[in-house]
């Protein structure tokens, strides 16, 4: 527990090197707590479905000529959600460090609010950004005729970074490893489309939190 | 010690944005303030922080390992008697730790004095470990300080290291990590421990302290359903032990971080203890207990402090019984102690403290907050350092 008062000090009194990709947030990407719900998910019992993994609309075309349409509008979905919810970068660097040179690519916004415009959907950011180029797209079992279960689609990410865990995976917006690149198919399950029920009847929620007063309108602390 | 002026990094606002620092301004007032900074030598640094950091850090732990010991003495601590055999337990069985904050008044001469122990919660840690090294390095990198400077603040990689330590010690890959709903600032610190812990490999899911669920066999959940077998909380013992939850949370399979014990080295009655057990050790300021308020001499000048106060609140100035200065609050129900005051030093119109960490038993660098008023609150602002000459 107890240490000498006289042990050698170190030759600088600061830490050494901090990697700062690794420390910044805007739209930061974090795949790795992400991928750690994987494990939970397959020790809950449900039961894994088999999507499919396509390059391009045509190899998906191919591969199901009968669903040439479904094909497309899939594809234009992941398109879409990837825009909406896909990593985003300010520098190109920060964009490459994470998936590789060549693999990210410079999206414009030049979209300015329109005057007296007062929809509060308008996305009034004219910010522009870098991001990763949607390897690819996933598309959920719509072809195995069950028709209750909603058609899917999902942007796909791989990355050739040194630098990334997930380098010759398949992944999604959210950092979710689906497997190697090498792989056209994954596992997945029905609740990584869906919102995770957040009520158990078992699990008693509210016992703590009650000593810190709400009323106050500040957003300080009150640690110490 | 020195307070210099400097100009601020021009795009520091959008530096922040991109890393995610979202409260340097809190309610409309600054609170990272980098127009100045606090220039050290590494002699005071060493001999006057560095070292007396590590002493008081072992002389607390004295403390504590008395005072689990005794009923009596927990009494005092205002620790309630069901938890006294879960805090005893949690310090026999070595629960590991990770990370302190002790307050010293320190001018850059004479011995530096400690104000108190924040051992359980601390905040303004993601200011001291990761941005003020991003300003001191950009500082640096654009010329406005020499390539010599230096800063103490090697917290980013104890905090990484210790937390590699606390998982190999627990054999455990997943820590949960939480606090409360509606502060930028707690869930700013618990971000940053978050990161530090993934770069020590570990798991890290969120879930707010309000959203905790406990099982009918008494195991924590997060909102997902999956167990919390190792926690993190940026949330007081002394208010969970309050709350419904708390004795389960004592008693329960959960390895918290901090563990319970720290309930007893982050709380006002520890500094009592410590002048009785360390009397007229140079860094520390004579304090009493409440019920030894007849040894308090009253024609001096004294700091009345509620044993759970936090962020300087329901503190009193005293003197010759006349109160000079007091803060609001909503603590102080439970006891309140007595410390000899010592006023802040002032630099320009500042009064300045100095926040020494510990990451578990290790010295790890300091902060330097600056207040208009000779209570350091909340709305107090955090100065960069470095250490030169």
């Amino acid at each position: 527990m107890t240490k000498s008062i006289n042990a050698a000090k170190s030759a600088t009194k600061r830490t050494a090197h901090i990697s700062l990709p690794s420390m910044r947030k805007w739209f930061a990407f974090r795949p790795l707590a992400v991928s750690m719900s994987v494990v939970f998910l397959s020790a809950c019992g449900e039961e894994p479905e088999i999507a499919s993994i396509y390059t391009s609309v045509d190899e998906c075309s191919s591969n199901n000529p009968n669903y040439m349409q479904e094909c497309k509008v899939a594809y234009q979905e992941a398109k879409d959600e990837a825009l909406r919810t896909g990593p985003k970068f300010l520098g190109q660097a920060d964009c490459e460090f994470e998936f590789g040179q060549d693999n990210c690519e410079y999206v414009a916004r030049t979209e300015e609010p329109v005057p007296g415009n007062t929809n509060a959907n308008n996305q009034s950011s004219s910010g522009s950004f870098f991001m990763p180029l949607m390897a690819g797209y996933m598309m959920g079992n719509m072809l195995g005729g069950n028709s209750r279960n909603r058609q899917f689609s999902q942007p796909m990410y791989t990355s050739n970074s040194r630098n990334s865990a997930l380098r010759g995976r398949w992944f999604g917006a959210t950092g979710k490893d689906y497997g190697s690149q090498r792989n056209r198919s994954a596992k997945v399950y029905s609740s990584d489309f869906k919102p995770k029920p957040t009520v158990n009847n078992t699990v008693k929620r509210g016992g703590f939190g009650k000593s810190v007063a709400r009323t106050q309108a500040s957003s300080r602390s009150w640690g110490g | 010690m020195l307070r210099r002026d400097i100009a601020a990094r021009t795009n520091w606002p959008d530096t922040a944005q991109e890393y995610g620092f979202s409260f340097h301004t809190i309610d409309g007032q600054a609170y990272w303030d980098e127009s100045a900074y606090y220039q050290f030598t590494l002699e005071q640094i060493e001999n006057d922080i560095e070292d007396p950091t590590q002493e008081l850090h072992e002389m607390c732990l004295h403390v504590v390992d008395k005072v689990v010991q005794s009923q009596a003495l927990l009494n005092d601590f205002c620790i309630p008697d069901a938890f006294h055999e879960a805090v005893s337990d949690s310090w026999q069985a070595k629960a590991p730790s990770l990370y302190s904050r002790l307050d010293l008044v320190y001018d850059g001469t004479g011995p530096a004095k400690l104000l108190e122990n924040n051992a359980d919660t601390p905040t303004s840690l993601y200011e001291s470990g990761f941005w003020q090294w991003l300003w001191l390095e950009q500082q640096v990198d654009s010329g406005a300080l020499p390539n010599a400077s230096d800063q103490f603040n090697s917290l980013q990689e104890k905090l990484i290291m210790r937390f590699r330590d606390i998982a190999n010690h627990y054999q455990q890959k997943n820590m949960h990590f939480s606090c409360c709903l509606d502060s930028d600032e707690d869930r700013g610190t618990v971000q940053y421990l978050q990161d530090c812990a993934a770069q020590a490999g570990l798991s890290t899911p969120f879930v707010f302290i309000d959203d905790i669920g406990v099982t009918d066999t008494h195991r924590f959940m997060d909102l997902d359903n999956n167990p919390m077998d190792m926690a993190f909380k940026l949330y007081p013992w002394e208010f969970m032990l309050k709350e419904e939850f708390g004795e389960i949370a004592a008693y329960s399979d959960t390895k918290w971080v901090e563990p319970i014990w720290k309930s007893v080295l982050s709380n006002k009655a520890l500094l009592p203890l410590l002048w009785e057990m360390f009397p007229n050790h140079p860094n520390l300021l004579p304090s009493y207990l409440h019920r030894d308020l007849n040894k308090v001499d009253k024609a001096g000048k004294w700091v009345k402090k509620p044993i759970f106060s936090r962020e300087g609140a329901n503190i009193m100035i005293i003197d010759n019984g006349d109160i000079i200065a007091q803060t609001g609050g909503e603590y102080g129900d439970e006891g309140v102690i007595f410390q000899q005051f010592t006023p802040l030093p002032k630099f320009a119109d500042n009064y300045t403290l100095i926040g020494s960490w510990l990451v578990n038993d290790m010295p790890a660098g300091i902060s330097v907050r600056e207040d208009n008023t000779l209570i350091t609150q909340d709305t107090s602002r955090f100065v960069p350092h470095i250490i030169l000459g």
